[in-house]
């Protein structure tokens, strides 16, 4: 993706893009077993290749989660942009600003939080060992794989949105190929995402307001991409996969990879038709939905009303230590039905990350308040 | 009777983790009846070069699905995927598009 976006930038470009990138990379060795050395190795090469490609770059680590102020469970306020300036209008002011800075290739993104300058490499960080051991906590006292896989998920997205929303970014562009949004979207519909599938799978996903969610490498297979890198020699970095447990089943994540793969090798028409049906969904116009009809952990439209009719019950069976300490069971009213059965698989409220539990405790509170008009 | 066939065998995309993290593997397959074609080359990468859990690399007599064969830079299903006869000096490259596990 990055390739095609410098492709794109390029001078020689026959229709040039018109916006200034920035980079990010989630470094998430702590969950996929890697050393310390390992970590250091995989930030060193990923340094290298964001450097090598000009724009601004910045290197996080999946700990600093573990940081993120409860506000990212809130979408931002939409910019002004919907009633600002016309496109053309800013074309013509981005031009001009082009030339302005004697078209030397890379400005800053508007609000000039300054990124880290293309110089030499400064000796990548690993976080406090505290901080590491922190976060295993919360993935390893998830109890299933699949939990395990959606918790990174969330993480990562919230950690990426947050970034952007510091420095000023209106939009993220995230990499997944058409495979990966067709695996994605039969995993989904197995996890109960089924209400959500256009936002969780389409080209735009508007859920966080203020920052964009756009996925422009989803028409293109992973075979393709694969051969693309390898012809036009792309740098890449590999990393090990999520860890799981000894004897641990698959995620319902790697079931339905290995699903859709098997059957593509028969039935070449698989993915893609799984992906052009997927294509088919919009999402529903965007409400102004107040913070008690969103899910608390994944942002989308709450879905559970009339929940006595749903399958719910027996899943929220949970064995809690003793009343008035923080409950698992008063966060259920504030997720949407697939977030409250990972919710159920992650460990105990102390493992969760500080910002899900604040904003979680807020929420309930409100919502307290709101039962009691006569208490101040 | 087949000649001992030289070849380069490349992994990439994390299917190098399989391999001792190695990527280039220069082999000399040894003489034998019969010709050495890609079918034969996977099992003699099994005994030989699979570092641990077959699994995730073979499926039967084929690769995993998710593992793009490469022979001379060309996809496979363009030279006959397992009925293809290595000949001296090829280049079968492996690259993994999965995503763990």
């Amino acid at each position: 993706m990055v390739r095609q976006v410098q492709e794109g930038l390029s001078r020689e470009a026959a229709k040039r893009l018109r916006f200034v990138p920035g980079l990010v990379y989630v470094e998430e060795g702590a969950v996929r077993r890697q050393s310390p050395e390992q970590r250091e190795q995989t930030l060193a090469q990923m340094e290298t290749l964001l450097q090598a490609t000009g724009f601004p770059y910045h290197l996080i680590h999946l700990e600093e989660a573990l940081e993120l102020p409860p506000s990212i469970l809130q979408p931002g306020p939409e910019r002004a942009g919907t009633s600002g300036p016309s496109y053309k209008e800013a074309v013509d002011s981005f031009i001009q600003q082009q030339r302005q800075d004697g078209d030397s290739g890379t400005s800053q993104p508007t609000p000039s939080t300054p990124a880290r300058p293309a110089g030499p490499p400064a000796a990548p960080r690993l976080p406090a060992a505290a901080r590491t051991q922190e976060l295993l906590r919360a993935f390893e006292a998830a109890a299933t794989a699949t939990a395990r896989e959606e918790l990174l998920e969330m993480l990562r997205t919230h950690l990426i949105v947050q970034t952007a929303r510091d420095r000023g970014y209106a939009k993220v562009m995230m990499g997944e190929s058409l495979t990966r949004v067709a695996v994605k979207l039969l995993t989904n519909l197995s996890l109960g995402r089924g209400a959500f599938l256009a936002v969780d799978t389409g080209f735009t996903d508007r859920r966080h307001g203020d920052v964009m969610v756009v996925r422009p490498m989803r028409d293109y297979t992973a075979k393709e991409i694969a051969f693309y890198n390898f012809y036009f020699s792309v740098p890449t970095v590999i990393v090990p996969p999520l860890f799981t447990k000894r004897r641990e089943k698959l995620s319902i994540h790697q079931l339905v990879e290995r699903f859709l793969l098997g059957l593509q090798e028969e039935f070449p028409s698989t993915i893609s038709t799984v992906y052009r049906t997927g294509e088919k969904l919009s999402p529903e116009p965007a409400k102004a939905h107040s913070e008690f009809h969103r899910c608390l952990l994944c942002l989308c439209g709450l879905d559970t009303y009339g929940e006595e009719e749903l399958a719910l019950e027996p899943t929220l069976i949970f064995e809690e230590p003793a009343a008035g300490v923080e409950s698992k069971a008063a966060y259920i009213p504030l997720l949407c039905y697939s977030c409250r059965l990972t919710f159920k698989e992650l460990g105990p409220l102390a493992t969760l990350p500080p910002y899900m539990r604040a904003e979680g405790q807020r929420r309930i509170c409100r919502a307290q308040m709101e039962q009691r008009p006569g208490v101040q | 009777m087949a000649a001992p066939v030289s070849l380069q065998v490349e992994f990439g995309g994390g299917a190098e983790l399989l391999f001792d993290g190695v990527k280039k593997h220069q082999v000399t397959l040894p003489c034998q009846p019969e010709p050495w074609d890609i079918r034969n080359l996977l099992k003699w990468i099994k005994q030989n070069l699979l570092k641990e859990r077959p699994e995730l690399f073979l499926q039967g007599e084929s690769v995993r699905p998710g593992i793009l064969v490469l022979i001379n830079e060309a996809d496979w299903e363009l030279m006959g995927e397992l009925d293809y006869k290595l000949q001296d000096q090829d280049n079968v490259l492996f690259i993994s598009t999965l995503h763990g596990g």
